[in-house]
């Protein structure tokens, strides 16, 4: 019961006589007209996207172009469309909007997502934090099968699985994203296949480059969206496709039909405008203690890893803690040792905690501080950020800090949602070093800060775009530092010269990288997984510079070919307006 | 009670114009975005003889004298919409046997039983009124709603045919237009008393709406209050203030009468303290009748707030439709396995079956939830007794 007192109502049943005297002569069919347009008057403000005033604004900042994508894809196309942006302009921002506006008129009793393997968890991320919908991947443990949940992100080979593909073709979903549409370009392909079998009301493509190799792709694409908008295979061939096979022709037809599926803004039509940012790789020179702690280590890790390859995970997570600090290998071996009471080798894993014991300078630790002082010299409230991987780290650096004198702020997983935002706040306003985890969260709003530093680094590119991405983004006014910290001579240098720098990472967009990424998606191992192979595989050094430097060689092709396809995809679409109405 | 209203999308916006303006005569040649429409001189319409281009975009771009847009806030789409909405506000139609399609109940449909032959005999004929009733509420605190709802009530009981609203308003959906029109007609006199029921049935039914609308204008209304209250508060303490400072002027003043000998000097203060008396004397009536109003909580700027936030309901019908449809029984086949069943059940064209039907072995009721399982003949709910046997 309110505990205030209520207004008054008045209700009004107005007279229907005037209705009643309305019984003239009628033509068949005229009730008809009155009543659909009695219903259409009454549902016109529908056409609005009313879950935007339910968004965070913290959250996530929308662009213009994104809510007329979203707009245009749900009541221009009915709920069919190719967001075709150009790549960095935010197409999983386009489809949450539309996933959230859906959401909020109860239209999405079930929605699957289908990504490549790589983003699947990204996605979930996104959606979750920018949006606030809950979706399960099938990555997670609690995933059940495709008939047992109703908000899904799966990687689409699993979909098509021979394990999954009768219960994901058995149901009739309200909505079908598929990322990187660009997947379904053949038509010969089990892909192709599985969302040509799938049964759905509103289904939402993305790709920045519909186009892989040649014109048809583009048919194969949006005929699984809009059969019959092209025609058949042949008419669409002789009809919009040059005998080339390399322009598109009869140009302003093709625009009409396409506008009416595809959207794609480009960049330069956009207000996207970000600061400068930039990269300081620091690499240091190890303390002898330090050096004999990283060869041991390494050596324990590759001879049991020969031996027994199933406890890769735990070997990773010590070859990765190594260089992140004594005292986060430390807590793992400690741990190792105490839970497996038969350990082999359990001798090896006790001499190296002698090493610990023998470490007197970390040496990372000292060099961090000449980071930040520098940045309490020069920058407004000396506020930065220092990322790492462990929380045994992010101990250590904070008490460090703290005995120097620093104002410090520890950010983890283990923080309330509150507690979080308070973290946050505080550091907003009284400046100092914010020591986080890689749990901050994507929506939280740091544009505050434009410092930070990767005091050790993850093995996955995408992770390291998260981190940047929390300061780099759109309402960043000032340019951005980013300090990376590596040991000499350990596989931080290795990551760091030979791949990172390589594809030039710390200058990419998340966009820019998943079109990389994903391109390396056919290999069934995990960019983690392929670190960590070469790195305990190598015989000799130069074995391991050569197999890096082969990664990096695929990595740059990937690259290249990327941007090639960009180019070409640019280039197709060139003079064609299908982006959002600029007015 | 169903809610009447489209989802306005562009596509809806295209087939509504399309269909009307065919309706009326006029014809249209498709080029793509654009559609060159010719209005004959005899059409019965408000849009202008002659021909026209209607450009199906938002677009904010230059028109030329003879095209209008075509979109959802077009200023030519909503001419249309209010022209149509007004045209034929009466209507009917019959939902025979031979108009709708069988209705299956779901405690058939969602269980594994597979159904054969069905066969509709009509025993006699009914007739259901349909109404769409435009509910507007409005207050000043709040944009104002305006929702449509359909009810339809059987012309004989008065009673709500949920069912017949479901089926007209399908069949008034965009692409339906499959209407057969009735004959007979009802008195005005009946169909104003219906109305006035179909009217109060529609108050009942959206009261949760209401309420709610009701109650954040409430609340609106009891901030508006409290910020009056808190205002009240600081203007009492203001005067209080201010009395105190007239005070300590008085106290002064009197002091310097008594200090003061030359007559003109003692009648300037005098006159100077008489003026300051005057002024916290109106100023302590002022500050009694607030505190007096305080203390009876405003009660006159509450009536009139609480006046201004007050709410408008207005339940108006818009159009109205007679559908005649048959009731009667039902036969249905229904098969599982190798057992097969056969059994009447009281239907209506239209409505769908309108028995309950209970399991044969502990009565409880069929349901989309309990369906149905079929073994040896008998039928009997997966829920309530589907481990038997």
């Amino acid at each position: 019961m309110a505990d205030y007192d209520l207004v008054g109502v008045e209700v009004t049943h107005e007279d229907p006589d005037p209705l009643l005297k309305r019984s003239e002569e009628k033509e068949s069919g005229e009730h008809l007209h009155t009543v659909q347009a009695l219903r259409l008057e009454a549902g016109q403000p529908d056409s609005e996207l009313r879950s935007l005033k339910k968004l965070d604004d913290e959250s996530v900042k929308l662009l213009e172009h994104q809510v007329d994508a979203a707009y245009r894809a749900l009541f221009e196309m009915d709920g069919k469309a190719l967001l075709a942006d150009e790549v960095g302009l935010g197409k999983t921002i386009e489809v949450g909007m539309i996933l959230k506006e859906m959401h909020y008129r109860a239209t999405d009793d079930s929605v699957l997502v289908l990504t490549p393997a790589q983003l699947a968890k990204q996605w979930q991320g996104e959606l979750l934090e920018k949006f606030g919908l809950d979706f399960v991947c099938n990555y997670d443990d609690e995933f059940d099968g495709f008939d047992s949940h109703d908000h899904i992100i799966a990687s689409i080979d699993t979909a098509k699985s021979d394990r999954y593909r009768e219960t994901v073709l058995e149901r009739d979903w309200n909505v079908l994203v598929l990322d990187e549409a660009h997947y379904v370009k053949n038509e010969e392909t089990d892909r192709y296949d599985l969302i040509d079998a799938l049964t759905y009301d509103y289904a939402f493509f993305l790709t920045a480059t519909p186009i892989q190799n040649e014109l048809t792709d583009l048919y194969n694409i949006i005929s699984l969206l809009r059969p019959g908008l092209f025609g058949s295979r042949d008419a669409f061939h002789h009809y919009f496709v040059n005998n080339s096979q390399e322009t598109l022709v009869n140009r302003e037809e093709l625009q009409d039909r396409l506008n009416r599926v595809m959207i794609r803004n480009k960049r330069a039509e956009t207000d996207i405008d970000f600061t400068e940012r930039n990269i300081d790789t620091r690499t240091f020179e190890t303390t002898c203690e330090e050096r004999q702690l990283y060869e041991a280590v390494s050596d324990y890790v590759r001879g049991a890893y020969s031996e027994d390859q199933g406890q890769k995970l735990v070997l990773m997570l010590l070859q990765k803690e190594v260089v992140s600090s004594p005292a986060a290998l430390e807590q793992t071996i400690e741990k190792r040792l105490h839970e497996q009471s038969e350990l082999t080798h359990a001798d090896e894993l006790e001499s190296i905690l002698d090493l610990i014991e023998n470490i007197e300078t970390v040496t990372k630790q000292d060099r961090l501080l000449d980071i930040v002082e520098e940045a309490r010299e020069h920058v407004e409230m000396g506020r930065v950020i220092v990322f790492t991987q462990f929380r045994a780290t992010q101990r250590e650096i904070l008490d460090r800090l703290a005995t120097e004198g620093y104002t410090t702020h520890a950010f983890h997983g283990g923080h309330s949602s509150q507690e979080k935002e308070g973290i946050v706040a505080n550091f907003e306003e009284e400046g100092g070093v914010l020591v986080s985890t890689d749990a901050m969260s994507e929506g939280r709003n740091l544009q505050f800060c434009n410092i930070m530093v990767n005091y050790d680094l993850p093995w996955n590119p995408m992770k390291v775009e998260q981190r940047i991405g929390r300061i780099h983004r759109i309402g960043q006014k000032r340019e951005v530092y980013v300090f990376n910290m590596a040991l000499e001579n350990t596989i931080e240098e290795y990551v760091l010269d030979r791949l990172y720098h390589k594809i030039d990472l710390f200058q990419q967009t998340v966009g820019e990288l998943s079109a990389i990424l994903t391109r390396l998606e056919d290999s069934s191992t995990s960019f983690e997984d392929e670190i960590f192979e070469r790195l305990v595989e190598a015989d000799s050094e130069i074995t391991l510079e050569n197999d890096f430097d082969a990664m990096a060689v695929d990595l740059q092709e990937q690259q290249d070919l990327a941007e090639k396809l960009e180019e070409f995809n640019n280039g197709v679409f060139e003079g064609f307006d299908l982006g959002a109405s600029d007015d | 009670m169903t809610d009447a209203t489209f989802a306005v999308t562009q596509s809806k916006v295209e087939q509504f114009t399309r269909q009307y303006l065919e309706s009326l005569g006029c014809s249209i040649d498709d080029r793509g975005q654009e559609w060159a429409v010719a209005v004959p001189e005899d059409a019965n319409t408000t849009i202008e003889p002659g021909e026209f281009t209607l450009v199906r975009s938002a677009d904010e771009e230059e028109l030329d004298e003879d095209e209008r847009f075509l979109h959802p806030e077009s200023t030519f789409f909503q001419e249309l919409v209010e022209e149509a909405a007004d045209r034929a506000p009466i209507g009917s139609m019959t939902l025979t046997a031979d108009d709708v399609d069988i209705r299956i109940p779901e405690w058939i449909t969602e269980s594994d039983a597979e159904v054969g032959d069905t066969s509709f005999t009509p025993y006699y004929d009914r007739t259901a009124l349909t109404v769409l009733f435009r509910v507007s509420i409005e207050t000043v605190s709040e944009y104002q709603t305006q929702l449509l709802r359909a009810i339809s009530l059987d012309i004989r009981s008065k009673e709500p045919v949920p069912e017949i609203t479901n089926e007209y308003l399908e069949r008034t959906d965009m692409g339906g237009g499959d209407l057969h029109e009735r004959t007979d007609e009802l008195s005005e006199e009946r169909l104003h008393d219906l109305l006035t029921t179909a009217s109060e049935e529609v108050q009942e039914q959206v009261q949760p709406d209401i309420d709610e609308i009701h109650d954040d204008a409430s609340r609106a209304a009891d901030v508006e209050l409290e910020d009056y209250r808190r205002l009240q508060e600081q203007r009492i303490s203001e005067l209080e203030e201010e009395i105190a400072r007239l005070g300590d002027r008085i106290t002064e003043l009197r002091d310097t009468l008594q200090q003061t000998d030359a007559e003109a000097d003692r009648m300037d203060v005098l006159r100077r303290r008489k003026q300051c008396k005057e002024e916290h004397d109106e100023l302590q009536a002022k500050v009694q009748n607030l505190r007096r109003q305080r203390e009876a909580g405003f009660p006159e700027k509450q009536q009139e707030i609480r006046n201004r936030h007050a709410l408008d309901v207005t339940i108006e019908p818009m159009s109205l439709a007679l559908l005649d449809y048959e009731k009667g029984e039902l036969e249905i086949t229904i098969r599982q396995g190798r057992s097969e069943r056969t059994f009447l059940v009281a239907y209506g064209s239209g409505v769908g079956v309108t028995e309950a039907v209970e399991c044969e072995i502990c009565g409880h009721e069929l349901s989309s939830e309990n369906s149905a399982l079929l073994e040896n003949g008998d039928i009997f709910g997966e829920g309530c007794c589907g481990m038997h046997g």
